[in-house]
């Protein structure tokens, strides 16, 4: 049973004066606490009331779930079958101390360690609306919860944002107890902390912080804790209103805070000293503090040989730039500086534009507006039907809109090149950043030119060097500058270089080899 | 306040596109102009301007981009024209280009500019050589890497040809002109590298073009004076030769000499020039030029083991000659026939030397010009590296 969940209840927000009522200690008199549940649920059609006699003269009790949320061979072997066993050898005398019998059931009958007494109408109320089985006995003035709790989940699946080539297969899914399971299973120690919270006055979601205990700066469990205990919402839906509820900045577009559906690359991160939110009901997981760099890595980094990997994120890097640059320097060039394109590259440009009805600036946003049309509308559509608008959105926009003159060949390499390069960062949520960055860009230069282009880079750098991530400056490790932290940002020092944790999370713990 | 400060952003925003986009082109709307060949112009004499003697007929070639494109379709000639030429007078190179700019459908555009051609005539009025390219040095569209030749005849005449293998006619001299292989003609001179020689006042040479029909050469060179500007003579084909010996501005070139009867051509690889200069007596400075080259024989029509010391010898010594040969006529043309240093001995001088330098340098190759009456020794040495992969040729059978 998990005790601590019933006694961190003090985070939950008493929505209405109901929740005071609830307060309530449970009756002596097995009807009024059933009445009670009945209707402060209002007897739901998934309620099940199921009432036994124990014994001969009758004890009665009352067992009290919900259907669909528990696993009914649970109920039968653990809970039903020990009960009436137990109930036919009762003599008369023993049946009038039910509190002693309580506590037999608890401590001898019942086969199963998950056995908790309750003594309020809340906790009873929670209990079943978790799945968890409650039992009711006529004259205590407590009740007995039993886990029961077995919905249908979906089994560990390969990650579906970021897939790896060497990596393990395993990702997150949507139950916290598999999730907090995966974890387990990669660091076994002692220090690993998983903190529950319930986060949301209706939803009741559960939430662990997670951290290593020896190697975290205590002052960001705090910080994570303090933020996370002040969100003030009915339900977090998913970990996304998490990260917008607790993250430094909403006005940014560079997310704060890493979400991660791979259980190695939380577990990575917990072991250089950073804090993770396991929260229940998504797949995505949350690491902070984050900085850029975070944006360029990837697990897979680590699992290859260092010089292919420094290349790979050296091309990421590269990649990004071009995602974010080049069709703001197509236009900057095409519409300004035509003597900075290199002559045969000019004339080629020149004729490919010849007949093109548009300025560089309405074509580039034509085409890059219709890529992202394209991209929203594969995501959303179900899968088969995706590919096909792929295809269609292929053929249509790279062969009939440049044989029919309305775009240049050019541009469609232009767009095309940005688009494939957006895709090589490994987290999806700092792909968004280039995409929208780019139309930042885009109109800067058809506006200003080059000029308009490094003004946007500067900006950029400006809102990143102001940027934090729960303290953590934004681009560090470049500035402020932490030399030994470079052993893994572009290039990645192979393994055995790297003995020690990031420096610019200021752990406790700073070494990570064993001496 | 927060109403003034959405106020303020406002007006930040409304000033980027007020002042944006005004020098904003399409790339499609220019006209390219890559080659310039400017002519004497013929029109009269205008009385009412002091100093409106001359004028120019200048020759513009403009891309058609359209034309430049690699057709997919069978028959590339279906992409029509890939260039045209205009030709407009007028008395200085902004009035002739703002003439032009009326009569073309595109803005002259002169950023790409891989060419400027000058007609001899031109060339050898006085300053004329420097006033014609004003123009194009203080406009800063034009880069600095355009290359300046010098046209036998009409300049016109070369923009006038067909290109072979090219796309235009400035594109083909273009490409000739970066041949490294041939020494019978001198390096690229640009345009940057000539204001450079003008600022100086040092003489200089400059590539020449000549045109016969539809084939054009790059064959001589130009010598410009660097007081005057204007072009003071040519040197010949061989005379060049013994030029790009003396300049180090060799990459590649052949020799042939005689061994025996028969010829055996040898291949200038590299050449290192060292100059020291004896000044005791200014009116007889003396020069020493060290050349030391490298190269390596390729074709051979005597039989003979070139393994042998003796015939490496024979011919290192052969090799020798000749190009002390060479050598002497350039030396000879320049010192004795134009007297204007484009040896780079003065640029010698007054690096090794300054305070010679200080006491010629106004005469040095005009006035009493010391250049004229210095002696200029050359020796030589020369290596050969290879004798091609045929190691021994037998001996014809007699």
């Amino acid at each position: 049973m998990r005790k601590r969940i019933y006694l961190s209840q003090q985070n939950t927000r008493s929505k209405d004066e109901a929740n005071e009522k609830d307060h309530k200690p449970l009756s002596k008199q097995l009807q009024q606490n059933v009445d009670y549940i009945h209707y402060r649920l209002h007897s739901p059609g998934d309620l099940i009331t199921k009432e036994i006699e124990l014994g001969e003269s009758g004890l009665s009790c009352v067992i009290m779930n919900l259907d669909g949320m528990i696993d009914k061979t649970i109920v039968h072997q653990q809970l039903m079958k020990p009960m009436i066993a137990f109930g036919s050898q009762l003599d008369a005398e023993s049946l009038a101390d039910p509190e002693r019998i309580v506590k037999r059931l608890k401590d001898e009958v019942l086969p199963t360690e998950e056995v908790l007494s309750i003594y309020r109408m809340d906790d009873a109320l929670y209990a079943i609306l978790s799945g968890d089985t409650c039992l009711f006995l006529n004259g205590t003035g407590h009740a007995l919860v039993i886990g029961t709790k077995g919905w249908l989940r979906r089994s560990i699946e390969e990650p579906q944002t970021e897939s790896t080539i060497r990596g393990p297969k395993d990702g997150f899914t949507e139950d916290i107890r598999t999730n907090s399971s995966l974890i387990r299973r990669r660091i076994k120690d002692s220090d690993l902390r998983m903190d529950s919270h319930l986060i949301g006055s209706r939803g009741r979601r559960e939430v662990m912080v997670a951290y290593m205990q020896d190697i975290v700066n205590p002052k960001l469990v705090d910080e994570v804790k303090k933020r996370l205990l002040s969100i003030q919402i009915d339900d977090v839906e998913g970990s996304g209103y998490i990260e917008q509820w607790i993250s430094d900045s909403f006005l940014s577009p560079f997310p704060q805070i890493l979400n991660t559906e791979r259980p190695d690359r939380f577990a990575a991160s917990l072991l250089q000293g950073r804090v993770g939110l396991l929260v229940d009901g998504t797949p995505f997981q949350l690491v902070m503090p984050i900085s850029i760099s975070d944006a360029f890595k990837s697990p897979e980094d680590y699992y290859q040989h260092w010089l292919l990997s420094s290349l790979i994120r050296a091309l990421r890097y590269i990649s990004t730039f071009v995602a974010t640059f080049l069709p703001g320097f197509y236009i900057a060039l095409a519409e300004y500086h035509h003597g900075m394109i290199p002559s045969n590259i000019a004339f080629s440009i020149a004729s490919a534009r010849e007949g093109v009805p548009f300025p560089v600036f309405i074509e580039a946003m034509l085409m890059e507006a219709t890529l992202e049309i394209l991209r929203e509308a594969g995501v959303r559509l179900p899968k088969p039907i995706g590919q096909t608008i792929g295809i269609v959105g292929g053929l249509v926009i790279g062969e009939a809109a440049v044989s029919a003159g309305l775009v240049s060949p050019v541009m469609v390499i232009v767009v095309a090149v940005t688009a494939i390069a957006s895709f090589t960062l490994p987290s999806y949520s700092f792909g968004i950043v280039t995409r929208i960055l780019r139309f930042f860009i885009m109109m800067l230069a058809s506006v200003l030119g080059l000029f308009g282009v490094i003004l946007g880079f500067l900006i950029i750098c400006i809102h990143l060097v102001n940027l934090k991530s729960f303290g953590l400056p934004y681009l560090t490790p470049i500035s402020p500058l932490f030399l030994s932290d470079w052993k893994d940002l572009i290039l990645r020092a192979p393994v055995t270089f790297i003995r020690k944790r990031p420096e610019m999370l200021q752990t406790e713990d700073k070494n990570r080899l064993n001496d | 306040m927060a109403k003034r400060l959405l106020l303020l952003a406002a007006c930040f925003l409304i000033m980027l596109p007020l002042s944006g986009c005004w020098d904003q082109i399409e790339l499609e709307q220019r006209g390219f102009v890559i080659g310039v060949a400017i002519d004497e112009g013929k029109m009269p004499e205008d009385e009412g301007k002091k100093g409106a003697k001359q004028s120019f007929r200048v020759t513009f070639q403009e891309v058609i981009p359209a034309g430049l494109r690699q057709t997919s379709q069978s028959g590339g000639s279906l992409a029509g024209d890939s260039y045209f030429n205009i030709t407009l007078e007028g008395r200085t190179m902004l009035s002739v280009i703002a003439k032009m700019s009326s009569m073309t459908s595109r803005t002259p555009f002169f950023e790409h500019l891989k060419l400027v051609i000058i007609s001899e005539k031109v060339a050898s009025t006085k300053y004329g050589f420097a006033n014609v390219l004003d123009y194009f040095l203080r406009n800063n569209d034009a880069r600095r890497s355009v290359a300046v030749m010098v046209a036998k005849g009409e300049a016109k005449s070369v923009l006038d040809t067909l290109p072979q293998g090219e796309k235009t006619p400035v594109m083909f001299v273009q490409s000739i002109s970066k041949n490294q292989d041939s020494y019978r003609m001198v390096p690229e001179t640009r345009i940057g590298d000539v204001h450079e020689y003008l600022l100086k006042k040092e003489s200089f040479v400059v590539q020449k073009v000549n045109t016969k029909g539809n084939y054009i050469s790059l064959i001589g060179a130009a010598v410009m004076d660097g007081m005057d500007n204007n072009l003071v003579g040519t040197l010949n084909e061989t005379e060049t030769e013994g030029y790009n010996f003396l300049h180090e501005g060799i990459k590649g070139g052949v020799l042939e000499i005689l061994i025996g009867d028969n010829l055996v051509a040898f291949k200038v690889e590299r050449v290192d020039r060292k100059i020291k200069a004896v000044t005791e007596d200014l009116a007889r400075i003396r020069f020493e030029i060290e050349l030391n080259v490298e190269g390596s024989m390729l074709e051979a029509f005597e039989r003979k083991d070139y393994l042998k010391d003796a015939t490496i010898n024979e011919l290192e010594e052969k090799v020798t000659d000749s190009i002390k040969q060479l050598v002497e006529q350039t030396i000879s043309k320049t010192q004795k026939e134009l007297k204007k240093d484009v040896l780079g001995l003065g640029t010698h001088l007054k690096e090794q030397h300054p305070k010679v330098w200080d006491r010629v340098s106004n005469n040095w190759d005009t006035g009493d010009n010391y250049f004229a009456s210095s002696q200029i020794v050359v020796t030589a040495e020369v290596g050969l590296r290879r004798i091609g992969s045929v190691n021994n040729t037998e001996e014809r059978g007699e």
